[in-house]
């Protein structure tokens, strides 16, 4: 007799057993399709490899805002909040800080950048306290109206920029927005936004993981996840920790979007690469939302995006494939670590209980 | 702008007004019938957005490929039942949680479109149908029908429902039959009961994976369906005219608590707003401040969605997931 039984335990070495092979999955989806888009089989493996290891730079910068993204996905689904809108968010707070830099502050231009940044961020840190208070308060749904504020917000720039309306638009699309970047980053910003985005992106990896793996706070975070019900009644303060996480997260994914708009050329119009909220969601599942799986993670799907894009330039394979990709790697994800969570157990029918 | 509220309301005389306003409502009914029926057992249906897309690009390809007009509605429901029986998988028996996959499904399925829409339609005309759309004029020729619109009193808003397309009559059919089977057969019961109190149902010897998954198959098969109705009234294929449409059917059935009736007046004020400020841009000639105007029926429809949330949700919590 075969029993599927609950695990107590999921050891670790499984956790990343899933993840390989949800992100193989993902890769042979990627391989299918780029063949049947009519990419010629030689070319298949070169794109991937030449993805892979031909440009650490490239890989870095589209892993950095993903490695953001997927972290703050990872710390909101561990509280039990679903926010799927960080596409909208990085919008907003690209929209924002943009309209900080345009010139209503009277302060010195080094100032402008940061200033502008920092507005960013903490306008969608508001935001996302905005949205647990209407769930708290409300019990309005969270994942519904992040999801129809992502299709506001696109809509609206597509809107004001002439474009034709895409509620979910390829990954990797450029979207114009529709405010020109007005604090011009001189040439050593752009190298220090290249350095230290990436640097900033890694140690609130690290330093998530360490919060909560080995502080108050942590297990704290990890019970109201975990049990809502059983940490309030232990005491802890569930809707304040939401809150705080909610909006740390916010700030995380506001950073993304105020950093891309910023560091475009000065007088430019900025571009926004659209899709990274959602590529970002299936990092933080890819990651077993472990804020540490989230640094692997983010590697690997940007090295599947710039593959796509790299395709998408030499042989005219439609962008949108980065979105079955990244769809098919979510499903994947979900279900190799849903399936982790139990095992078969053989056991004669005399022993059955 | 509009000389106050004597013009805001002379437009409920206008027949253009009215014939706009049945076309946005049709496939937006259809496909919130299909989240009510998802809604009903418990699921919250994220995926729609691209299930209502991939029905829209079912319909544009039978046509393409010279299928007659009623196989069109049938191939995009049976994509549509396709979609909804893989996702009723993945979230029921497999338990995977309800809105990332939602996301999930929407993602693949609307990324999906795009490639087959690239792929196929590359060097060729974009998907507008060869025959245009569906012409119902006939019908007005009709004597019982030219009797009636001719009748006095009937006014603009008659005219417009008496020769409206089959399709309006098709979707208050279909509204008519879910609200039946939802609240009047012990089918309904069985899936009212599976999404308020699941164990219940597992206590009759009833599958509570069986039902949701069969909801999720006949819902996605409406939502589908609700796409193809888009096509085939309006005559072409876009994405940036489908998008969205999606989420607006599954944020109009949330708002009406997953209710038929209040849904068919849901759907209605949604068109009449959308109706409404299109016509504004027809008049106006496309002013600047008119730019985000197609984004007012979203706007207050979601206001409401967020005022009503708290009564809506005593009443039909949502699973957690």
């Amino acid at each position: 007799m075969i029993r599927v039984e609950r695990r107590a335990h999921v050891p670790m070495t499984l956790g990343i057993a899933a993840s390989i092979v949800a992100a193989s999955v993902a890769l042979i989806v990627t391989a299918l399709l780029l063949g049947l888009a009519g990419t010629p089989t030689s070319a298949i493996g070169r794109l991937m490899l030449s993805a892979a290891f031909g440009s650490p730079a490239t890989i870095v910068a589209l892993a950095t805002p993903l490695m953001l993204i997927g972290l703050a996905s990872v710390l909101t689904f561990r509280v039990g909040l679903i926010n799927l809108g960080a596409e909208g968010q990085i919008v907003a707070a690209a929209l924002t800080a943009l309209a900080v830099s345009s010139g209503v502050l009277q302060v010195p231009p080094l100032a402008i950048v940061p200033l502008a940044i920092a507005a960013g961020a903490v306008s969608n840190a508001l935001a996302l306290a905005l949205i647990v208070v209407l769930k708290l308060r409300l019990r309005v749904d969270e994942a519904v109206v992040t999801i129809l504020l992502n299709i506001a917000m696109l809509f609206a720039v597509q809107l004001l920029t002439g474009g034709t309306l895409a509620s979910l638009p390829p990954i990797g699309a450029v979207q114009p927005l529709p405010i020109a970047n007005a604090a011009d980053l001189p040439g050593w910003g752009q190298d220090l936004h290249g350095v230290l985005a990436p640097l900033i992106a890694v140690i609130a990896c690290l330093m998530s993981f360490a919060l909560l793996r080995f502080t108050i706070w942590g297990l704290e975070i990890r019970a109201t996840g975990g049990n809502t019900v059983a940490a309030r009644f232990a005491g802890v303060r569930v809707n304040s920790i939401k809150l705080k996480v909610a909006m740390f997260s916010g700030l995380l994914i506001g950073l993304v979007g105020a950093g891309q708009a910023i560091s475009t050329a000065g007088g430019a119009t900025p571009n926004l690469v659209l899709g990274l909220g959602y590529a970002g969601i299936a990092v933080a599942f890819l990651a077993a939302r472990d804020p540490l799986g989230v640094i692997p993670a983010a590697l690997f799907v940007s090295v599947l995006l710039t593959a796509i894009g790299a395709a998408n330039r030499e042989t005219g394979v439609p962008l949108a494939l980065g979105n079955v990709v990244v769809a098919t790697l979510l499903i994947a994800a979900l279900m190799a670590h849903g399936s982790i969570r139990y095992r078969l157990r053989f056991r004669s029918w005399s022993e059955a209980p | 702008m509009m000389s106050g509220l004597s013009g805001a309301l002379g437009i409920l005389a206008d027949a253009a007004f009215w014939v706009a306003a049945i076309d946005i409502a049709t496939p937006l009914l259809i496909a919130a019938l299909g989240a009510i029926l998802c809604g009903q057992t418990g699921m919250l249906a994220l995926g729609i957005e691209g299930i209502f897309t991939a029905g829209a690009l079912a319909a544009l390809l039978s046509v393409h490929f010279g299928k007659g007009l009623w196989t069109v509605p049938l191939v995009a429901a049976a994509v549509g039942a396709l979609i909804g029986l893989i996702s009723g998988t993945l979230t029921s028996p497999l338990q995977l949680p309800q809105r990332t996959t939602g996301l999930a499904v929407a993602l693949l399925t609307t990324g999906l479109c795009q490639l087959v829409f690239g792929l196929q339609f590359a060097a060729d005309a974009p998907g507008t149908l060869p025959s245009g759309p569906i012409d119902f004029s006939w019908i007005a020729h009709l004597p019982a029908v030219a009797t009636l619109t001719g009748l006095p009193y009937v006014g603009e808003f008659g005219r417009a429902v008496v020769g409206a397309p089959p399709l309006l009559y098709a979707a208050l059919l279909l509204a008519l039959l879910a609200s039946y089977v939802i609240n009047r057969t012990p089918l309904g019961l069985a899936l009212r009961v599976s999404g308020e109190n699941p164990s219940a149902v597992t206590a009759q010897g009833r599958s509570v994976h069986g039902l949701r998954i069969g909801a999720s198959a006949v819902g996605s098969a409406l939502m589908g369906l609700g796409g193809s109705a888009l096509v085939l009234t309006s005559g072409a294929f876009s994405f940036s005219q489908l998008s969205g449409r999606g989420f607006a059917a599954l944020m109009l059935a949330i708002i009406a608590g997953w209710r038929v009736g209040r849904t068919l007046l849901a759907v209605l004020a949604f068109a009449m707003v959308d109706a409404y400020q299109i016509h504004l841009q027809h008049r106006l000639g496309d002013p600047v401040a008119l730019t985000l105007s197609p984004l007012l029926p979203y706007a207050i429809a979601f206001v409401i969605l967020i005022a009503t949330s708290r009564s809506t949700m005593r009443r039909f919590p949502l699973s957690a997931d």
